[in-house]
């Protein structure tokens, strides 16, 4: 299986009078249709190296290619195309939109893309479906609980069909029971759609129930 | 484009308050300067109008005391300043007249009415009876006719400092307004008014209407150039009423300084609340720019937020005008219930102020459009 997410010598600086290192040496590949886990004590890197991948954040030096992309010199609207279409995004605090309705949420990075077509509608209620949300689609999202507003980000990830989900403490927010609701979901997207994960997490349980777990210490990764 | 739109205006009605206050703020600006426009403009209109009813924009005076080649200075002047509309030649002589013992002091005026009515448009002020087409017939304001207790038909004498006299007969009375003119003007053709003054076919001024009131001394220096200046003068009313004119000219200034700081201040209130907005929407902006949106369309959708407002709130802005302006007429009135000035709606005004505030208003968008450009998705994600 090819990668769908390679890293190469990457280094992330940060600061420019006082300097210091976040990522240093990050050699990396995510394989399509893994789910993978990125461990490692709070300001290790995780979460900017996460970035790094997702191209929210640029490397100090380095190379990352994104579905066989080399994002090194892309414009950033060519940057936020791949991101749109290639990549979906799971959040902490999940960050849905809370002007717009559960269905409006899900389809809107389908709408950045200009698709407007009635196959994304039935994909985004066959999302909702599947994630126990159909009934809520025109709701607005703050009526939902915790739990049921992080499925709908999962939906939103996945809306686009993209190649990888980075997924970012996506249980840190949630109760146990909710946890597992939500591995399991992600455990069944990727069964269903062959959809890779990388899941940044505190969780050790949850990072256990992975394929592969990269553990990251003071911005070098020390297994993979 | 549309997803911006669709994104703008959710953005607008998920603070409902804040978009109100704004929209109301854009509404009194627009019609406040809409109005304050129009009312400076209707002022200008009343006061030259009053000062200017019965008075000529331009006056050709000839240096010898009469003109006798009139006809070729009314045509030179007729050819070359297209922009004066009505050249009336007049005689003029201080006169008495009489009907049975009464004698009262009048002006006797002889027009070629044809001209005049350009000017003064005599004929329309008639009420009763005709013009005086033909020579030794005059026409007596509303006012001197009551005094002198006369009718049409009535033979009446006129009399001047220089003893000559003639006799006329009342064929119309005329009313154009003023107490002062009706009491004192006696008009009637040039040939009678020639022969009262014993001036031949020679006119005493020739009087200038123009189309721009307010250029006057200009085309007035004009005809000056045109025109023989050793032997002709020229007056014009903006020379003879300067404390007038300086008044209408401070009251422009003051207009265009309020409008100038109610356009800014409308403006402010769009910047401030859309830089607002750009920070209170910053978490979204994040997140849509992190699902691949693009700087250009996350700006776009601050562009159209500007653009809503700026119809919604210059729509409200003309209704607030019309009810302003219906307000104005009903209760700021005169004691005969006339309005204080004569406001007259200028479309072409109203739209040139309308295009003025909407360009201004949209284009305040720069500022957070630029704002949100330099948002960093990281930055809002790690700072929730």
């Amino acid at each position: 299986m090819s990668n769908v997410i390679e890293i190469m010598d990457v280094h992330k600086v940060y600061g420019t009078r006082v300097k210091s290192q976040i990522l240093a040496d990050i050699n990396l590949g995510i394989k399509e249709h893994s789910i993978n886990s990125i461990v490692g004590a709070s300001g290790s890197g995780k979460t900017t190296l996460l970035n790094i991948m997702g191209t929210l954040d640029k490397p100090s030096s380095g190379e990352v290619t994104v579905d066989g992309l080399n994002t090194k010199s892309m414009s950033k609207r060519k940057l936020a195309k791949l991101r749109n279409q290639a990549v979906g995004f799971i959040f902490q605090f999940h960050f849905l939109l809370p002007e717009f309705n559960v269905s409006d949420n899900v389809l809107m990075p389908s709408r950045i893309q200009r698709n407007c077509r009635s196959e994304v509608k039935e994909r985004a209620n066959h999302l909702l479906d599947m994630l126990g949300l159909y009934q809520f689609r025109r709701y607005n999202v703050l009526d939902l609980s915790g739990g049921q507003q992080q499925r709908v980000a999962i939906a939103r990830s996945l809306i686009n069909n993209p190649k990888i989900v980075l997924a970012d403490e996506p249980t840190g927010n949630l109760d146990s029971h909710s946890s597992e609701d939500v591995y399991k979901m992600f455990k069944d997207v990727n069964e269903k759609y062959g959809v890779a994960f990388v899941i940044v997490t505190h969780d050790k349980s949850l990072a256990q129930r992975t394929g592969r777990i990269i553990e990251i210490e003071d911005g070098r990764i020390l297994t993979r | 484009m549309l997803l911006p739109l669709t994104i703008a205006w959710r953005f607008l009605l998920d603070k409902k308050l804040q978009t109100c206050l704004v929209i109301i703020g854009i509404a009194i600006g627009v019609s406040v300067q809409v109005f304050i426009g129009l009312i400076s403009q209707g002022l200008d209109k009343t006061l030259v109008g009053k000062v200017l009813g019965y008075t000529p924009h331009i006056t050709v005076y000839s240096n010898g005391g009469g003109f006798s080649d009139w006809q070729q200075e009314a045509t030179k002047i007729r050819n070359s300043f297209p922009e004066v509309k009505a050249v009336s030649p007049t005689v003029d002589s201080q006169a008495w007249i009489q009907l049975g013992k009464m004698s009262i002091p009048v002006l006797a005026r002889g027009f070629n009415l044809v001209d005049t009515d350009r000017l003064y448009n005599v004929t329309a002020a008639i009420y009763e009876g005709s013009s005086p087409v033909n020579d030794n017939e005059v026409l007596l304001g509303k006012e001197l006719a009551k005094r002198l207790d006369a009718h049409i038909g009535d033979e009446v004498v006129i009399l001047t400092p220089s003893r000559q006299t003639i006799n006329t007969k009342v064929v119309g009375l005329y009313d154009f307004g003023v107490g002062k003119i009706n009491d004192l003007w006696v008009i009637s053709n040039l040939t009678t008014a020639q022969n009262l003054v014993g001036f031949g076919n020679k006119v005493t001024s020739i009087e200038l209407a123009i189309n721009e009131p307010f250029q006057a001394d200009v085309v007035s220096r004009g005809i000056m150039d045109v025109l023989a200046p050793d032997k002709l003068s020229v007056s014009n009313w903006k020379d003879q009423n300067q404390l007038l004119v300086s008044g209408i000219v401070g009251q422009k200034l003051v207009t265009l300084v309020i409008q100038f700081f109610i356009l800014l201040a409308t403006l402010i209130s769009i910047v401030n609340m859309l830089t607002i907005n750009v920070f209170q929407k910053a978490k979204q902006v994040g997140i849509l720019k992190a699902m691949g949106m693009t700087d250009f369309s996350a700006s776009l959708v601050f562009f159209y937020q500007a653009l809503l407002l700026s119809i919604v709130g210059i729509g409200l802005g003309l209704g607030f005008f019309v009810a302003f302006l219906k307000g104005f007429k009903k209760y700021i009135v005169t004691a005969q219930g006339l309005p204080v000035v004569n406001v007259t709606i200028d479309y072409r005004f109203i739209g040139l102020s309308v295009l003025i505030i909407f360009v201004a208003s949209v284009s305040t968008s720069i500022f957070p459009a630029l704002r949100c450009r330099q948002l960093n998705p990281i930055e809002v994600i790690k700072n929730v």
